[in-house]
């Protein structure tokens, strides 16, 4: 689940760079922070079961770096936090102690390759490597994970165009990807739509979108042959959400990110909020 | 401005906190009789004993505890739960005990109590021995009975019956003639439970099961018709007495087998009555997913 908020992190912040990739020499920075805090989920049949309120909270660097005008590095470094709230017990029972764990989470990387652009369309593919730098059995029971163990490789496809409605300029994005996962996880795919346009005099950008993820269902690895149950495979959700990004200085922006689920499997149901500071020279 | 990204941080932060969680534990609380019997033979005695189980689940300590029966003039019983079997028929011990509320917790249990059979009865009514002297009468038409002192052993034999009688006296006197050969007179209810398994999620969670003494330690037996979900995260199985929260739970262990029949062998020291519940519980949520109810 953990590597799961990690790639739509990185997705989504790709999302909003992508198709126009970074031109050569100049780069875009961002630190962030990005928080979840659920107290139900959506169990394995999509329904909704509470849970104990759980956490996290992924402080992180984004930076995309242009090699040429048509290829983009592309870095996601996060440190995560995940934390369960105390329990207290309306019977009188003691109180049950909270937990929190803190680690370095797992670290993507890759690049971006600019494939087509012309007459307002743009058209891009990205190669994202996750690597397992994260904790997959955290805390007093191996269930804080910073990152899921498996090393994997998302192969991405964006494309775009801007276009103007009246007097106003909008842009839309769409992007396609598969994520191939290692040690018997089943494959993903992701789906995404955005679309944007700048208002007071070009100084806030304002953004919708949606993003589903679904499992190919064609992992190995499962409860039976695992000798024991996992946590985290075939997770799917779809999201909707928007982001405000206000410019200032040329240079600077901050963003303010909200999505929310509208369906899922085996993962939290809350809203995941984001905020960040961006360079871009 | 250097300030921005650090304040915007720190708001996050704020929401991150680890807080706290109310969470409705209740149950009613239980007083059980742990031990008991389907029939007891006029003129012997027996302990019942209970165990109180307040509302969060907890076993309570030496509860305060009243003892009566139903109808009195079949059975006597005395405040620590011991009972003397007076006349052949249905009868109901009742035990009581004071919750937190001030409220009155009972617990009953119905057993018979049998006539003494007279095919078990010696025609001649009396027989002696006497060791340290090395000298013994016994005299039965139809009884053989062993004797073991410190000193002697003598052996009758007949042809319907025997039994057996161990001493560290060198004196004893055994009157057949109220006595049944069952030297403990009482049959003990029987040493198993079953139920069913069934989710309290959304997820597949279901099958039988069967929770038995076999008079060293308990086996939880699940049957064929069992089967949970692969997908469920961090499953693992508990005994307990709150099938909300597995705070004071006995963890048998995680769930290995999400399909068909298996046990698990628990430990001697827990007895029959000890759990309530089979709890199912998903770790990483931290909820229970599913339960049996035990008994």
């Amino acid at each position: 689940m953990k590597k799961y908020f990690t790639l739509c992190i990185v997705l989504f912040v790709m999302n909003a760079h992508a198709q126009w990739t970074q031109e050569k020499g100049k780069g875009y920075y961002k630190i962030g922070g990005w928080f979840l805090e659920a107290d139900q989920h959506y169990t394995d049949t999509g329904l909704i079961d509470p849970n104990i309120t759980r956490g996290h909270f992924i402080s992180s660097f984004y930076g995309r770096y242009g090699l040429s005008n048509k290829l983009t590095l592309v870095g996601y470094l996060p440190y995560t936090q995940v934390y369960q709230n105390a329990q207290r017990f309306s019977s009188g029972l003691p109180t049950l102690a909270g937990e929190s764990f803190s680690s370095l989470g797992d670290i993507d990387f890759g690049v971006e390759y600019q494939l087509w652009e012309k007459n307002g369309w743009a058209f891009s593919t990205s190669l994202i490597l996750g690597l397992p730098t994260g904790d997959d059995a955290g805390g007093s029971d191996g269930s804080y994970q910073t990152g899921d163990g498996e090393f994997n490789q998302n192969l991405q496809f964006n494309l775009g165009k801007s276009f103007p409605i009246g007097k106003q300029h909008f842009y839309f994005k769409s992007n396609l990807s598969i994520n191939q996962r290692s040690k018997g996880y089943s494959d993903e795919w992701y789906f995404g739509l955005e679309t944007g346009t700048k208002v007071a005099k070009d100084k806030l950008l304002l953004l919708g979108r949606f993003n589903t993820r679904q499992s190919l269902q064609n992992g190995s690895l499962s409860a039976v042959n695992n000798n024991g149950s996992i946590f985290a495979n075939n997770v799917e959700v779809t999201n909707l959400g928007g982001e405000i990004i206000y410019g200032f200085y040329k240079v600077w922006s901050v963003n303010l990110t909200g999505s929310f689920p509208i369906s899922g499997k085996v993962i939290y149901k809350a809203p995941a909020l984001s905020a960040g500071i961006a360079l871009e020279l | 401005m250097k300030k921005v990204p650090f304040l915007m941080v720190s708001i996050l932060l704020l929401f991150s906190c680890v807080g706290e969680d109310l969470v409705n534990d209740y149950v009613d609380p239980d007083l059980r009789i742990s031990n008991a019997i389907l029939s007891i033979s006029e003129g012997f005695q027996y302990q019942f004993k209970a165990r109180f189980f307040d509302e969060s689940g907890t076993k309570v300590e030496n509860p305060t505890l009243v003892w009566r029966v139903d109808p009195p003039s079949a059975v006597s019983i005395m405040q620590d739960g011991t009972i003397q079997a007076i006349t052949a028929g249905q009868a109901t011990v009742i035990v009581q005990t004071t919750g937190l509320q001030g409220n009155i917790i009972e617990a009953r249990t119905t057993f018979t109590i049998t006539a003494v059979a007279n095919t078990e009865t010696t025609t001649t009514e009396t027989s002696t021995m006497t060791t340290g002297t090395e000298t013994s009468t016994m005299t039965t038409d139809t009884e053989t009975s062993t004797m073991t002192t410190d000193t002697e052993t003598s052996t009758m034999t007949t042809g319907t019956e025997t039994s057996t009688m161990t001493t560290d006296t060198e004196t004893s006197t055994m009157t057949t003639g109220t006595e049944t050969s069952t030297m403990t007179g009482v049959v003990i209810a029987p040493q198993f439970f079953e139920g069913e398994i069934r989710s309290t999620s959304s997820y597949v969670l279901e099958g039988k099961f069967r929770y038995e003494h076999d008079g060293t330690r308990i086996t939880l037996s699940l049957d064929s018709s069992y089967r949970a979900s692969t997908s469920l995260p961090g499953l693992f199985i508990y005994l307990g007495n709150n099938p909300r929260t597995v705070n004071g739970a006995f963890e048998i262990g995680e769930v290995k087998v999400f399909s068909g029949a298996h046990q698990y062998v628990l430990p001697p020291s827990i007895e029959l009555t000890d759990y309530k519940y089979i709890i199912y519980w998903c770790k990483p949520f931290s909820v229970p997913v599913g339960e049996g109810e035990i008994f």
